[in-house]
């Protein structure tokens, strides 16, 4: 059963992502910002992270797995009334986020990005 | 009967209310008249069923349950399943669809609705002993459960199907067995209820979840994002939640993580069956403009969180109260259209 890791500081949107990929199966590990979600990285294969979160942020954080070598797959989130995420979204792509989704989200949406995301591990 | 029902459609009207619905007036209770429409079930009045769906409210509150609502504290005695289930209502439902049908031509109105219970709430008090299989059980509750709501779409009214215990198990279920625990409940029980629903239009169905109408403090209701999820995967074209009371109020912010899926319609509660005082229209409008903001205000159908008596004999207002809050319904709608589509 694929191991996600989902970062976001506000809990709604924790919450309503495990309870979905749950549901479709997948075994979910949650926190809520980019420095407690730093030392839950090992064994997971995904990240969908939040990106405008106190502590370390989540373009941080994709620079992080990137500087310490981790091949996870990330899918970062960001908009739901927070200023300025289409920037922020930009800025994940550029640091090499396998996908961006901006909130509000399609459900189908993000299950058909996380299904990609897994898929593209073995490309 | 026929008489009442068009005298409390011509009383909604009165209200301002677009689309309305026989008052209920030909069931007993929203959930438990069901049984008496199928065979299957027996009465058992020496059994005592823990009404776990109040969650861990019963132990938190347990002074208050004993005090201003018994039934939370003790239970009360159920049903149990004995023998095979099979819809056998179809007179009792044929007479409530002609009774709304001819209420809504007298009245010259186009569309109605008619309520009719999920598998998930269907017997929330009842012992399966006859199927001894869950998936079996609950199938052939929703096999019977798909003849009464093809009789009232076939007839050209809109249906509703309630499911309070859908999101009312959630604490229980949790608590005891953990979220998968709950998810395998609640998977079951929407398979169940798109099998039932299978063939029928989603823009002719809406689909009520809430958080029980007992005025009890609600802490351990599931909050919505929970719930959410899994709503959205019944095939309905609109759904009705609570989004008026000040234990749910603040959940329109899920609808900045979640998108409404296309073609969908969002029917929040903007007046509350939770309270006496009647909502300000000011106050309604700011609601409904707040969700036409998030989900677009082509997809929101102003509604309340609940029904306002969903037992024989038991009212959560007083009627008096529950026509303003009617009207104060109809009267933000109006303000908030004015707003919108101006």
């Amino acid at each position: 059963m694929p191991r996600i890791l989902v970062i976001d500081d506000d809990t709604t949107v924790r919450t309503t992502v495990r309870v979905l990929l749950e549901h479709a199966g997948y075994e979910i590990i949650e926190a809520g910002d980019g420095k407690d979600a730093s030392r839950l990285l090992g064994g997971v294969d995904l990240v969908i992270t939040d990106l405008l979160m106190p502590e370390v942020d989540g373009v941080d954080l994709i620079a992080l797995i990137r500087r310490e070598g981790h091949k996870v797959p990330v899918i970062a989130m960001s908009g739901g009334g927070k200023v300025d995420s289409k920037s922020y979204l930009e800025v994940a792509r550029a640091l090499g986020a396998f996908a961006t989704i901006a909130k509000p989200f399609e459900l189908d949406h993000l299950l058909a990005t996380v299904r990609d995301a897994l898929a593209s591990r073995g490309a | 009967m026929r008489d009442e029902t068009a005298a409390v459609v011509r009383r909604q009207l009165q209200a301002g209310i677009d689309i309305v619905n026989d008052g209920e007036f030909g069931k007993s209770s929203w959930a438990n008249y069901v049984l008496d429409r199928m065979t299957g079930f027996e009465f058992r009045p020496d059994s005592i069923y823990p009404p776990v769906w109040l969650g861990r409210d019963r132990e938190r509150f347990a002074e208050f349950m004993a005090a201003e609502f018994p039934r939370g504290a003790t239970g009360l005695p159920g049903h149990a399943c004995v023998g095979p289930i099979a819809y056998q209502g179809h007179d009792a439902i044929r007479r409530n669809i002609a009774d709304l049908k001819a209420a809504l031509s007298a009245a010259g109105v186009e569309e109605g609705f008619l309520t009719a219970v999920a598998p998930a709430s269907t017997g929330y008090d009842a012992s399966d002993e006859f199927y001894e299989d869950e998936r079996a059980y609950v199938f052939a509750i929703a096999d019977a459960l798909r003849e009464e709501y093809l009789e009232i779409v076939n007839a050209g009214l809109v249906l509703q199907v309630d499911d309070a215990v859908l999101a009312n198990m959630y604490d229980h279920l949790v608590s005891t067995g953990g979220d998968a625990h709950y998810r395998r409940w609640v998977g079951l029980r929407i398979e169940a209820l798109n099998h039932a629903l299978r063939g029928i239009p989603e823009d002719r169905v809406r689909y009520h979840i809430c958080f029980g109408s007992w005025h009890v403090p609600h802490v351990a209701d599931a909050p919505l994002e929970a719930i959410v999820p899994l709503m959205l995967q019944v095939n309905a074209g609109a759904y009705s939640i609570e989004a008026a009371n000040v234990r749910h109020e603040h959940e329109w912010r899920v609808w900045q993580t979640i998108k409404l899926p296309p073609g969908r319609i969002l029917i929040p509660g903007v007046v509350t069956h939770h309270t006496t005082t009647v909502e300000h229209p000011q106050v309604v409008a700011d609601r409904l403009l707040r969700f036409a903001g998030l989900v677009g205000k082509e997809n929101v159908i102003a509604g309340t969180d609940c029904g306002f008596a969903q037992i024989e004999g038991l009212q959560r207002v007083h009627p008096q109260v529950m026509w303003a809050k009617f009207e104060a319904l109809a009267e933000g709608a109006r303000i908030a259209s004015k707003a919108l589509w101006r």
